[in-house]
């Protein structure tokens, strides 16, 4: 330790400590004048405050060595200057002016400072999070966004503002430089600054449309869209911040016209039907950020996809193209090829059968190495060895490739030999796709071509794309040769039987060849032993390293069984095993087994014995204590998963007791002037029986009056009428329907202007609707449910559709409180099974809410995803819902989540007896 | 009006020509419901042989199976091969018990009793169809109880006649299980007196070869049309209630044969019939594009 860090070291030992280790890990020593200077001004620093010693410490040994000594003295002396205004600020600039000096320019370390002078006229406290931004961006090297950014903090500061503007307004801003994505920062900053010199209140609003779907902009495009909104802000204040903030719908659209950049999330729902319906599998899309950083090599420049048998994963925003239906439609096209692997099984394949053609095609030149790995590992397999049955190695695919020196080779080889079948067998499904899509991968091959030629570049061309390779510029002839050569390969072995293995026995034969060829002087590619990945374009590639299947105990089992058969001397493959698992719902029987033995099963030895061998018999369900009340489990949708979650929710039927508290008879009597007219208007909606249709061309009897004519125009000599009958036509009202209460806690609230609960008018516009329901004649029935946790739901039956309203009914009705949650997706799919035993013509769900599903786990957008999803499903039963929100105002997301002409809202709960019983008659009139 | 035109054979020539020939010999009229042209047909499974075996053995047949997968075609089909008089019914709502029976009519001064097309069938030993029967009212599906069971008669209340059916009659109904509300669903009772085929859209192949046929079309465009339908019926929990039917294929085959562009013609005969739902609609485009 030199003697000036020895001074530092008195005044603060564990600031000496922290510069010293900072200045060994310096590449070039410090000069001890600079030292001095540090250690100097870092006392000087501490003497005023111990934090502000710290930021000069830490920033002067930070900029020693790496800036002239000029600069370090102009750091000190501002951070001097800076600190005479209090040391709060001396340390703030000491702290931020360290990212100015060390990535800024001369011109940016005078912007910077006049930009801090104007901020602390408004106060020191403005300055922290700004220059905090401000130091990301630059240690990022974003000088343009950092000069864009100073520029917008000058507009902002340069308003008359107070405390609490200015405040907002430093953590607005710090928080716009954070979230703009990078590529767009600059322009973004450049019109967030353009917007609040016009007005500072402007500025949350373009950030809060920003979220919306103006980040999703291309430059002029924001550009006009900012033009556009300061126009109407100059006509009208208020206009053109709700444009600015999408929450006009000039605002929405004009965003939505010049948007050209598409994201994920727009697109996402039709992906995933168009995933649903092309592969039937329960996959689904999501965006790229959602995998871990290792994984999420797809592309190294430009869009791209992977999957792992569960998710497809795409960018989350595309803006390759100028054009936004170009752009949507790349998402297509990468959901489109990525969706083959899974139709046509590359991740069935096994590597038995690939081991056995592999070594029945044995190349006498096979070195001995490698022929020993595959007879080997064969060998495991067929001796029913537990650890290859469970794939140690990560799945079949993964193991094929680790037989090989070079993994990563064989690996691209099979991509190759993989993606050439899956176009073949495109081209045979689906001509339409691939003369969409073959051209944007000649395109984008086209483009990869242009960089220095990868040994396997000219295989690629020949094979996943059918292209010719020796036109192709920088295609080395040899690459060429080997590719012709393994084509006519792939042409022979492709002619007899094309499975996903058939790509794993050329990989076999082509690849100490395709080693060679790496290893050529001219491309010096495996020179170094590192064998450097085909960039497949758009990242397309079976990525087997990620591939989780979607149904493991499937997989499991079948392993476990392949190798008790195995064990047995039966050979059975395990993927045709998974394949008649899944086909059968998990379930084999011992003629299954026989069949894909291809030999009866020894004397003795059944499934039960197999099983018992693999020891598959530790089956568990969870078991949760319902306290005798009959329990029902229902899935539920879980949005982000974009899947069911099966058996998750358990619903409790819930018996209500309460005591006669002469409820329903006080409601009847108060309202029995409403009661009097609505019975009136149901007696009309009612129908009549029986319909006689007279004058009918047949009928059971006739219609005399007609006869009388007829018999009139027969004497008259005029041609008489053919319809002489009476039919008689019954008609009949056919409709059991089901209210469903939402009694969450929210409903015990009471009613403004009132001291009755919104439950308690709920509950007194169920009792008018019950007498309107008996005039109809209409089958019906009540329950009330509430949340608490998935294994919570309570549902509480006031009235079977079986049931007369009886006391007991009247009673359970008058009983019935406020209790929890709403988890709002079990309680409809129960009720949907109640109202599904109801005989009749038409079945209707009310349901009946004071606002949005909410209980634990279950909030926001999963609630409102999964009451969708249950939603729908009733849908596709026939059964027709309708939901009633009281105590709410309209809110667009109620739309969402009921669908528009599916529910009505009512704002003041006070009118619900009158509305409820109106909304009834509307809905079931004939 | 509507109600008589809803019925198959009931304001129709089938009906109307019956009437007429009732005048006539039995022998013509028989001839009228006879099944001329072999009905194109390809066998799946075992149909055919089982339902031979119900109609030699007195049995009646229920056919279950969805909309347009060839349950009709199937018992024309079977018609001919037995070569039996095929009166088909088109059950609906406002079918009467008359309707099947019999009426009295007016004709000139006479008050004529007209035999429906149950009777007809029973007097004539033909196939009686009683297609979507579920959709028949209840107490109409009542008056086949008799004929479907040993007795094997029919009951004219009207005329106070109780009809013995020809050897030869066979009771044949069909009706949609996954398109009915259960309030349409068969009374047990009803049930209960029928053997049961039940049919589903054919294996691909299979199904490639029947559009390739009745649509008059090459097999690799029949096998797209096929494939896109495959693709469509995973679609079904996403809110479609039915399936593409072969029925819907073989449309938008005949109209490709006519010349309309593939992807057009699918759109107009399979996509819109299908839903009204613009998304799904969007998403079976893309699978139009992707085929074709």
């Amino acid at each position: 330790m030199d003697n000036s860090i020895e001074t530092l070291f008195a005044a603060d030992p564990q600031l000496a400590e922290a510069v010293n280790a900072r200045l060994l890990e310096k590449d070039e020593p410090v000069d001890e004048h600079t030292i001095g200077i540090l250690v100097a001004e870092s006392i000087r620093g501490l003497c005023r405050e111990t934090a502000f010693g710290w930021a000069v410490g830490l920033g002067m040994v930070e900029l020693a060595g790496r800036v002239t000594p000029e600069n370090l003295i102009e750091y000190r002396n501002i951070v001097r200057q800076a600190a005479r205004e209090g040391p709060t600020l001396g340390r703030i600039m000491a702290t931020h002016l360290v990212a100015v000096f060390l990535h800024g320019s001369r011109a940016l370390l005078n912007h910077f400072l006049e930009v801090t002078r104007i901020m602390r006229i408004k106060g020191t406290y403005t300055l922290n999070r700004p220059l905090e931004a401000l130091s990301i961006l630059l240690k990022a090297g974003d000088q343009k966004s950092a000069h864009a950014y100073l520029a917008l903090l000058e507009a902002a500061f340069s308003w008359q503002l107070n405390y609490n503007q200015c405040l907002r307004l430093a953590s607005l801003l710090a928080e716009a430089a954070a979230v703009f994505d990078g590529t767009k920062r600059t322009w973004q900053l450049e019109q967030l600054q353009r917007v609040i010199r016009i007005d500072h209140h402007l500025g949350q609003a373009l950030l809060d449309g920003m979220q919306k779907g103006v980040q999703r902009l291309d430059r002029p495009a924001l550009e006009d869209f900012v033009g556009l909104g300061l126009e109407k802000y100059r006509q009208r204040a208020r206009l053109g911040s709700k444009f600015f903030s999408l929450d006009s719908k000039t605002g929405r659209d004009t965003c939505r016209q010049m948007q050209i950049c598409v994201g994920l999330d727009e697109v996402q729902e039709r992906l995933n039907r168009y995933l649903n319906a092309r592969t039937a599998m329960p996959l689904a899309v999501r965006p790229v950020s959602a995998l871990t950083q290792k994984h999420a090599r797809v592309q190294e420049s430009g869009p791209g996809v992977c999957s792992d048998g569960r998710f497809i994963y795409l960018p989350d925003e595309i803006d390759t193209f100028s054009r936004r239906s170009e752009n949507l439609y790349l998402y297509q096209v990468l959901t489109r090829l990525e969706a083959a692997f899974y139709e046509f099984a590359t991740f069935d394949f096994d590597l038995q059968k690939a081991l056995e053609q592999s070594l029945k095609t044995s190349p006498a030149k096979m070195s001995g190495a490698l022929l020993q790995n595959f007879a080997l590992r064969l060998e495991k397999i067929h001796r029913g060895d537990h650890e290859a049955a469970l794939d140690k190695g990560g799945c079949d695919l993964q193991q094929f490739f680790n037989l090989f020196l070079l993994p990563a080779l064989a690996a691209d080889l099979f991509t190759i030999f993989e993606l050439a079948r899956i176009r073949v067998l495109l081209t045979q499904r689906y001509s339409g796709l691939v003369q969409r899509v073959m051209p944007l991968l000649h395109q984008e091959a086209s483009a990869g071509a242009r960089k220095p030629g990868h040994p396997l570049g000219a295989l690629y061309l020949r094979l996943a794309l059918d292209m010719d390779p020796t036109g192709v510029r920088g295609t080395h002839p040899r690459h060429s040769a080997f590719a012709e050569k393994t084509a006519a390969l792939w042409q022979a072995a492709a002619g007899s039987e094309l499975t996903v293995e058939t790509g794993a026995v050329i990989v076999f034969q082509t690849y100490f060849e395709a080693a060679a060829l790496a290893d050529c002087p001219g491309s010096g590619l495996a020179a170094d032993g590192f064998y450097p990945p085909f960039p497949a374009p758009f990242g397309w590639r079976p990525r087997p390293e990620l591939f989780r299947s979607t149904e493991p105990q499937i997989d499991r089992l079948a392993a476990r069984l392949k190798a008790a058969l195995a064990r047995r001397d039966l050979v059975v493959y395990k993927s045709d095993l998974i394949i008649r698992l899944r086909q059968q719902n998990g379930h084999l029987d011992d003629r299954d087994i026989q069949d894909l033995a291809g030999s009866p099963l020894p004397p003795g030895l059944d499934l039960e014995h197999l099983l018992d061998d693999a020891d598959l018999r530790s089956a568990t369900d969870l078991h949760v204590d319902a306290g005798g009340s009959p329990v029902f489990w229902y899935r539920e949708w879980d949005c982000r998963l974009a899947d069911y979650l099966q058996r998750h929710v358990r619903v409790l039927e819930r018996p209500v007791q309460g005591p006669a508290n002469g409820f329903f008879r006080q409601v009847l009597r108060r309202h029995r002037g409403l009661i009097q007219r609505m019975r009136y208007a149901f007696e009309m909606i009612k129908p009549r029986g029986l319909t006689i249709l007279r004058q009918w061309p047949d009928g059971d009897e006739f219609d005399y009056r007609a006869l009388l004519d007829y018999a009139l125009d027969r004497r008259a000599g005029i041609l008489p009428s053919d319809r002489l009958y009476i039919k008689r036509v019954k008609q009949r009202r056919d409709v059991a329907v089901l209210l469903l209460v939402d009694l969450s806690r929210s409903t015990a609230n009471t009613v403004p202007g009132s001291d009755a609960t919104v439950l308690e008018v709920e509950k007194e516009a169920i009792v008018i609707l019950t007498q309107a329901l008996g005039v109809l004649g209409d089958t019906f029935a009540i329950a009330g449910f509430s949340g608490n946790g998935r294994l919570g739901v309570d549902y509480f039956r006031l009235k079977d559709f079986e049931e007369n309203l009886s006391d007991a009914v009247r009673r359970r009705i008058g009983a019935v409180s406020a209790q929890r949650n709403t988890r709002m997706g079990a309680a409809v799919r129960h009720a949907a099974v109640q109202l599904e035993r109801v005989p009749a013509r038409v079945r209707l769900l009310i349901i009946l809410g004071d606002g949005f599903p909410n209980d634990l786990d279950y909030k926001r957008q999963y609630a409102v995803e999964d009451t969708r999803r249950a939603l729908f499903e009733l849908k596709s039963r026939s059964i027709y819902t309708h939901a009633i929100t009281v105590n709410q105002t309209a809110d667009p997301e109620l739309d969402n989540l009921y669908g528009n002409i599916h529910h009505s809202v009512i704002s003041d709960v006070r009118q619900l007896p009158d509305k409820l019983v109106w909304i009834y008659g509307r809905l079931t009139r004939s | 009006m509507a109600s008589c035109r809803q019925m198959g054979i009931g304001d129709g020539a089938g009906w109307r020509a019956g009437e007429l020939k009732m005048t006539t010999t039995p022998k013509a009229h028989d001839e009228a419901y006879r099944i001329d042209r072999e009905p194109y047909y390809l066998r799946t499974s075992s149909e055919i042989t089982l339902f031979e075996t119900a109609f030699h053995t007195g049995l009646p047949m229920m056919l279950k199976g969805p909309t347009g997968c060839g349950k009709t075609r199937f018992v024309e089909y079977m018609a001919f091969r037995l070569q039996r008089p095929l009166i088909t019914v088109a059950c609906h709502e406002d079918l009467f018990a008359s309707d099947l029976i019999g009426r009295y009519l007016l004709k000139d001064d006479e008050t004529i009793w007209v035999d429906g097309p149950l009777t007809r069938a029973v007097r004539m030993g033909a196939i009686c169809y009683l297609d979507e029967i579920v959709e028949a009212r209840k107490d109409t599906t009542v008056v086949i109880h008799p004929l479907t069971d040993n007795r094997r008669m029919l009951s004219i209340d009207k005329k106070g006649e109780v009809l013995q059916a020809h050897p030869a009659f066979m009771m044949v109904i069909s009706y949609n299980p996954g398109y009915q509300s259960v309030l349409k669903d068969l009374k047990q009772s009803t049930r209960q007196r029928f053997v049961s085929l039940e049919f589903d859209y054919p294996p691909a192949e299979k199904e490639a070869e029947i559009v390739a046929h009745e649509g008059d079309i090459a097999m690799d465009t029949a096998l797209k049309l096929v494939t896109l339908a495959g693709k469509i019926r995973n679609i079904r929990e996403q809110g479609l209630t039915e399936g593409a039917s072969t029925r819907l294929l073989i449309y938008a085959a005949r109209l490709i044969r006519k010349g309309i562009a593939p992807e057009q013609a699918c759109r107009c005969a399979i996509c819109l019939p299908l839903t009204d739902d613009v998304r799904l609609q969007e998403t079976m485009n893309d699978l139009i594009e992707d085929v074709f």
